[in-house]
């Protein structure tokens, strides 16, 4: 049990820079606070009734469809909460408003007939940010801090406050993948591997999108090859969890779903490009990259010590 | 930020010889490359109280029962999901659901900003559940009038004026040569025509009569 517990800690708290964390926060609610200039959700509340069909807990709670006007109000704290959280100013706060407003305004066009699985991830992550310190440094709080309360410490320069989130948007990205997968099976069986499916899904993406490339018709012109991509999109789905137990496993599973993302966009005209992003933005070592960029900065410039 | 990076390379004290053991997304390997020696496990992390640790232990072991559940009981809580999508095996069949708006030339197919902010695959997956619940499907056609109107009461391509829309399904016998893409099998699912200049006239569906006092009814 404390093996275990040792090792629980270990994985979620082991103490690093909060390079990773601050470029994440920086770079996410920059981008939420975009997305939310387009979000446009007064747009809604002008549809008929008849098409207004809730999902999940926004049934579940009883959440109204709001009006026009109250809409355009909480898009606009929307982005003015995305903003702070991306300067890190009042930032506990600021992503909390953001976590309760994206679960709302980004979940409300799901209550119209479809659930698009797009932003799953990002309202995900969204939610786990408040609970973090990703606001005490690199933040306008930090800067106000220092400046009103010297006296008080300084943040630690390495934590585990600054490695959990950013190791749990990589589980919340590896779950997404293991469930498509577990899924797959539970549904097909290995059906979905040996018999004529993926040839069968690549020539319907060319009826129903319009993939970039004419990749997709190649490969499913050969049973052999669309089988051979099935099974390793299954096994790569299935596997993704490893990528936690070895660094290189992490970024040898890293590629592969990277690969089989932009070769799903490549085959089949079907772009991620949220979770293209995310993977982006929480998989590469950003931390480990700027500090040392950083680090050699800090020696070229320092000047040359005596003897 | 900056600074807080100079005092880790450079102040951090390294227990040579330890190893780590998971991947550690953007931490890993720059010491050692940048100081020559491995990074090292340490002990519990001092920088967080203990009661702190259980909590987010607690919020992290949510997030994973709460997603597994989405994954055994193959359920799509949003933002939650099971991510089902593509799970099925394809049928050789493809059928695809679509709203045409009917001119007094033929069809014409209608644009997305006709629908807006419904996509047209939202609003089509939502007319499905419609049509198999047998709902009224005239709110609707009032709709896409109502929006047609807004237009101009032109089709969106600039063309002839709509008189009405039809709901209708595509069927293709999938071919890898795509030689069938333009000419697929077509089913009218449901029509209704726009009202005349005057109240009462003008409102038909494909196969009954107008329907009584000016409103609409689908015809499955």
């Amino acid at each position: 049990m404390n093996r275990l517990a040792a090792t629980w800690n270990r994985f979620w708290f082991e103490p690093s820079t909060a390079t990773h964390l601050v470029v994440a926060r920086v770079v996410l609610y920059q981008w939420v606070a975009r997305q939310a200039l387009g979000l446009r959700s007064a747009r809604w509340a002008e549809l008929p009734d008849v098409f207004w069909e809730p999902m999940s807990f926004h049934r579940a709670l009883g959440l109204p469809l709001l009006d026009a006007f109250t809409l355009s109000i909480l898009d606009a704290v929307y982005f003015t909460a995305a903003l702070c959280s991306a300067a890190g100013l009042l930032s506990r706060a600021s992503m909390a408003v953001t976590a309760v407003l994206a679960l709302y305004l980004l979940g409300l066009p799901n209550d119209f007939g479809k659930i698009n699985h797009g932003g799953n991830v990002l309202v995900m992550i969204l939610c786990l940010m408040p609970f973090s310190r990703a606001g005490t440094v690199g933040s306008v709080d930090a800067v106000l801090r220092a400046w009103l309360r010297p006296s008080r410490p300084r943040p630690p320069a390495r934590s585990g406050e600054y490695t959990w989130p950013i190791r749990a948007a990589c589980v919340c990205i590896v779950v997404m993948y293991f469930a498509a997968g577990v899924s797959k099976l539970l549904a097909s069986g290995p059906d979905w591997v040996l018999s004529d499916n993926l040839s069968l899904t690549l020539t319907r993406m060319h009826y129903s999108h319009q993939p970039p490339t004419r990749l997709g018709l190649a490969v499913a012109r050969e049973p052999a090859v669309a089988q051979t991509l099935a099974a390793a999109a299954v096994s790569l789905e299935l596997l993704s969890p490893l990528a936690f137990v070895h660094r290189r496993a992490f970024y040898a599973v890293g590629v592969g779903l990277f690969c089989m993302q932009a070769g799903i966009w490549l085959l089949m005209g079907v772009a991620f490009r949220m979770a293209l992003g995310l993977f982006v933005l929480f998989w590469l070592p950003w931390g480990a990259w700027l500090d040392r960029a950083l680090a050699r900065a800090a020696a070229f410039w320092s000047p040359p010590r005596a003897g | 930020m900056a600074s807080s990076l100079n005092e880790t390379v450079e102040l951090r004290p390294i227990v040579p010889g330890a190893r780590r053991r998971f991947a550690a997304p953007g931490q890993f390997d720059y010491r050692r490359r940048v100081e020559g020696r491995d990074n090292a496990s340490r002990g519990p992390d001092a920088s967080i109280s203990l009661a702190r640790r259980r909590r987010i232990s607690a919020l992290l072991v949510l997030l994973l029962l709460a997603s597994a559940s989405q994954i055994v009981l193959r359920r799509d809580d949003w933002p939650l999901s099971s991510f089902a999508m593509f799970s099925g095996t394809a049928s050789p069949v493809f059928h695809r659901i679509a709203l045409v708006g009917v001119t007094a030339d033929g069809e014409v197919d209608l644009p997305d900003s006709l629908f807006s902010p419904l996509a047209q695959a939202r609003l089509l997956r939502a007319l499905k559940t419609l049509h198999a619940s047998g709902e009224d499907l005239g709110p609707v056609a009032d709709f896409v009038q109502c929006r047609h109107e807004s237009l101009g009461g032109r089709d969106p391509h600039g063309g002839a004026r709509l008189d009405g829309i039809r709901f209708v399904r595509r069927s293709w016998d999938l071919d890898v040569s795509l030689a069938n893409l333009d000419s697929p099998r077509f089913e009218v699912l449901f029509e209704a025509r726009f009202p005349a200049d005057e109240p009462g006239e003008g409102v038909v569906d494909r196969e009954g009569p107008p329907a009584p006092g000016g409103g609409r009814r689908s015809t499955p």
